[in-house]
């Protein structure tokens, strides 16, 4: 019933940053790989094997091709993709800024004050899981045809993190600073402003960062009720008149973007929590 | 001093007032007779009554200003008042709306939830728990994952009626999307979080990998996990809207959408009502099973 | 790591359990359930040679017939297995076609797309559709303008803000309307919005115009909003809701569409008695969610003719006359590609109906 000893290997550092390298180079390759097969196999299904008609699913081929030739046409929908890009940005932007501006203040007060969060925290309980689709009707005819029904909706989805994150993150605030604090002297509002938010500034840095994510999400679903312009639209439109390619540009560009919003955000909060 | 830490884990679980797990310190230089109780600062830990009677406060005022703008301001010849809404809501339970009553409906949603959850999270835990283990697996899955994590559900549903047409089959796939990409991520997250010297140090000490895994990475993973899994549920039954816009003929979702193409704006807010009491009752669910489980696990420490 | 173990297999036991117990009970497709067919995988039809036939209609007036045909257990009798899905719209009927999901669909003016990608065939005409029209306010410039059955000039129209259901007859209505001006849609302000919220904002002082249909449009009508040019008159073409099939159903299973026509042609002959009409119509409507008023289903009646045996029975009646207008009209706006055009005129075959009918009458190019 020995115990098993391993032997301890002292690794020279230039061969430790050659390995790591090493492994990086490979993962890459991997990863590359992968995404090649995928494609691959997509169009083998639809135009190598025809497993799938061309009218249901369309190749990566043809997508490709649509992807530049909607950049000028504005068939069938009414507008060119930037134009649409354009829109669906202008929305999920829009809505995004007045997330953040509403919600991570909010957050932070129901955190702080009792009150707040006890008169606040059963409707958003009772809200939160409600999804912008379910609003939209509701929302255009309140407010009518412009575009501010689908700001709200894109609202409603991306104040739900910015709160959640901005509460916990004042919650957790260690009581042994606050403590520390309070023997200096300090008032309420000084050790808001001095000890929590700092403190709390990574989770809210997460909680904007998960927000952007879930407004770029909404738009689609923004854009289902009278919109003429956006990606979703142009989803939408695709679909019962036979063009899978237009369907599969719009997830494309969505999901293209989402992901570039995502790395910029990322730095821009390391970038912040780094200077704090 | 005693000082009393709180270690707390994701937002969502904490917020929905969850129990904090009190790490308690000594610092041995202050001899016991001089501790100081009850030295929290964030000791905002409202009484059950006070919570139980903000909470009904806070809901009739809601009810009660919406009351008076339906009857006061134009809004009544859009939106029907919350007295009517909630009337109907209780007599749907016995007459159909469609061809089902409620209780039909929010069980034919939950279904489609609850097994797309299930087989979203069995999935997702395993692959994230796998991805951070193995560079390897998370190199081939990752840049998949990122890919299909921004896509929004409603913008699947052409592609996911090809591949499983317009059944039960589809709405389960959507519901699995949303759950894998939240808890694979979480699951990912909770592996990476855990020191290698950790792992490094109980393998030197002679531990197999399956005791590895099972004393070190799991207990590690699990508030990760479950944080993943209760914004995924959330986020899930949120989804059911959309899923059910592919071709029902009943269900919540399906209550809310016939609601919008009829203009029946008394079976929108109906459809409405459910996804959020039901939601709420979810989200509740989840945190009061975590506690439980959470509790366990500081006895087990 | 015990007490973790038994509460994850607890639930997920009952999830699993509840789960299978609800697949049991796998949620009807079909919309009603008739005595005879409440589970089709389940009862076995008459004649065991057919395989189940996947049928989609909408919800408008095009579904009525079917779905009366279906109550009425008429199929059954036929000795075909149809299964019924109630579809919101005709982009859904060629999404689920696309995807092979559905055999046969009646749908509405969504079908040219399915025609042009040479995989569907046109095989019934099955209602008018003279409700599909524009409607302006009665104190709007526009209707001050001369014009007999088309009011509205260069001028009056042009700026002006449509509400529209893109992608629908509604917009295509609205291009020719612009037309007859010389106008294009990028000379007005075109506001997209499905029918019902449309209304609901037209009457609420939104827009300018409404390009809509039925029951809107008999509302509107009863409401005093001054009709400006219907789609017939806009367009100079009669568009015919109808049915039309899968080339592959058509070309393996003749004899099941030949019968299903057969029994499609007796419902819409039953249902020219207005009353059987008018009683069934209104309960189904609410059911598939739909909801007319009863003024409004009766003013439809005029506007929305079923094209039974004593329709195709007239001397002129051609079937399928108005895709090749309709479909030259969309490929000059790109929405159907020049290369797609002539499967149109190619996918019009009104044999099944002739042979099922008796009546020999002609089809679009013959």
């Amino acid at each position: 019933m020995g115990i098993q000893r391993t032997q301890a290997v002292i690794i020279p550092r230039m061969e430790v940053k050659k390995l790591v390298k090493k492994k990086r180079v490979r993962n890459t390759a991997i990863s590359i790989f992968t995404l090649l097969m995928i494609v691959f196999i997509w169009w083998l299904v639809t135009d190598g094997l025809h497993l799938v008609a061309s009218s249901a699913m369309a190749s990566p081929v043809k997508v490709v091709q649509t992807f530049f030739r909607k950049m000028t046409d504005k068939s069938p929908d009414g507008a060119t993709l930037l134009q649409h890009t354009l829109a669906s940005l202008k929305i999920a932007m829009v809505g995004y800024f007045l997330a953040v501006i509403i919600g991570v203040p909010l957050g932070i007060f129901m955190a702080w004050i009792k009150v707040v969060d006890l008169m606040v925290r059963p409707i958003f309980d009772l809200i939160r899981t409600i999804p912008g689709i379910a609003w939209i009707s509701l929302l255009i005819i309140v407010f009518g045809v412009g575009n501010t029904s689908r700001y709200i909706v894109v609202f409603l989805a991306a104040v739900v993190p910015c709160i959640l994150n901005s509460f916990s993150g004042i919650k957790q605030t260690k009581d042994v600073h606050l403590w520390v604090g309070q023997t200096f002297g300090a008032g309420s509002r000084q050790l808001l402003w001095s000890v929590a938010i700092p403190t709390a500034l990574p989770m809210i840095m997460t909680g904007v960062k998960v927000a952007l994510g879930a407004s770029w999400m909404t738009i689609v679903a923004a854009e289902l009720l009278a919109s003429s312009r956006g990606l979703g639209f142009m989803i939408q439109q695709g679909r019962g008149i036979y063009r899978p390619d237009i369907i599969m540009v719009g997830m494309v560009v969505i999901g293209i973007i989402g992901g570039i919003m995502a790395k910029v955000l990322d730095l821009i909060s390391k970038a912040i929590i780094k200077g704090r | 001093m005693k000082f009393t830490l709180t270690v707390l884990n994701d937002p969502a679980h904490l917020f929905a007032g969850g129990r904090r797990r009190v790490v308690v310190i000594h610092l041995g230089f202050v001899p016991p007779e001089k501790w100081q109780v009850d030295m929290r600062l964030n000791q905002d830990k409202a009484t059950r009554f006070q919570k139980i009677f903000f909470s009904f406060l806070s809901i009739s005022v809601f009810i009660l200003i919406w009351h008076f703008a339906v009857v006061f301001t134009e809004l009544g010849n859009i939106m029907p008042s919350p007295f009517a809404i909630i009337k109907n809501f209780a007599v749907s339970f016995v007459k159909p709306v469609g061809k089902h009553t409620m209780p039909v409906h929010i069980a034919y949603s939950l279904r489609r939830v609850l097994t797309g959850f299930l087989i979203g999270s069995c999935t997702g835990i395993f692959l994230g728990i796998a991805m951070g283990l193995n560079e390897i697996v998370s190199s081939i899955f990752k840049p998949v994952f990122e890919i299909i994590r921004p896509i929004p559900t409603i913008a699947w549903i052409p592609l996911a009626i090809i591949w499983f047409g317009i059944g039960e089959t589809t709405k389960y796939f959507l519901i699995f999307l949303v759950t894998f990409c939240n808890v694979t991520i979480n699951a990912y997250d909770g592996v990476r979080s855990i020191d290698s010297d950790y792992i490094g140090a109980a393998k030197m000490l002679g531990a197999n990998p399956v005791r590895v895994f099972g004393r070190i990475i799991l207990p590690a993973c699990v508030p990760y996990i479950f944080a993943g899994l209760q914004t995924a549920l959330g986020y899930s039954w949120a989804t059911v809207v959309a899923a059910e816009m592919v071709r029902s003929s009943e269900g919540v979702g399906w209550m809310i959408i016939t609601g919008q193409s009829a203009n029946n704006m008394m079976q929108i807010m109906m459809g409405i009502l459910a996804v959020g009491v039901i939601g709420f009752c979810l989200t509740t669910l989840m945190r009061v099973l975590e506690a439980r489980l959470c509790s366990w696990r500081e006895r087990g420490k | 790591m015990k007490k973790l173990t038994a509460v994850i297999l607890a639930v997920v036991m009952s999830v699993v359990c509840f789960a299978g117990c609800g697949n049991k009970t796998e949620p009807d497709n079909t919309v009603s359930s008739t005595p005879a067919s409440s589970e089709p995988s389940e009862t076995q039809p008459e004649s065991k040679d057919f395989e189940q036939l996947n049928v989609a209609c909408i919800v408008f007036s095009s579904g009525i017939p079917v779905l009366y045909a279906y109550d009425m257990g008429w199929f059954e009798e036929a000795g075909l297995d149809v299964n019924l899905e109630v579809f919101a719209n005709g982009a859904a009927v060629n999404e689920a076609i696309a995807a092979k999901q559905i055999d046969i669909a009646v749908s509405g003016f969504a079908s040219v797309y399915a025609l042009a990608a040479s995989e569907c065939t046109w095989l019934a005409d099955v209602n008018t559709t003279n409700s599909i029209a524009i409607y302006a306010r009665p104190d709007s410039d526009i209707v001050t303008a001369s014009g007999d059955a088309l009011l509205g000039s260069a001028e009056t129209v042009k700026g002006k803000k449509i509400i529209t259901n893109l992608g629908t007859s509604s917009q295509y209505n609205v291009d020719t309307y612009l037309s007859q001006f010389g106008l294009t849609e990028s000379d007005v302000e075109m506001i997209h919005m499905d029918y019902s919220t449309g209304y609901q904002s037209f009457i609420a002082g939104e827009g300018d115009l409404i390009a809509t249909s039925n029951p809107y449009s008999a509302d509107l009508d009863a409401a005093g909003y001054v009709n400006v040019g219907t789609l017939t008159a806009t367009s100079g073409i009669s568009l015919m809701d109808g049915c039309f099939a899968r080339n592959a159903v058509v070309e393996n299973r003749p004899e099941e569409v030949t019968l299903f026509l057969g029994v499609l042609l007796k419902a819409m002959d039953a249902l020219q008695d207005e009353e059987v009409r008018f009683e069934y119509s209104l309960d189904k409507f609410a059911e598939i969610g739909n909801t007319y008023t009863e003024e409004g289903l009766r003013s439809e009646f005029t506007t929305t003719k079923y094209v039974g045996t004593e329709f195709i029975s007239r001397e002129d009646y051609v079937l399928g006359g108005a895709w090749v207008p309709i479909a030259e009209w969309l490929t000059t706006e790109g929405k159907i590609s020049e290369e797609n055009l002539p499967n149109i005129a190619k996918s019009i075959d009104g044999s099944f109906l002739c042979e099922a009918s008796g009546i020999n009458f002609k089809s679009y190019g013959e």
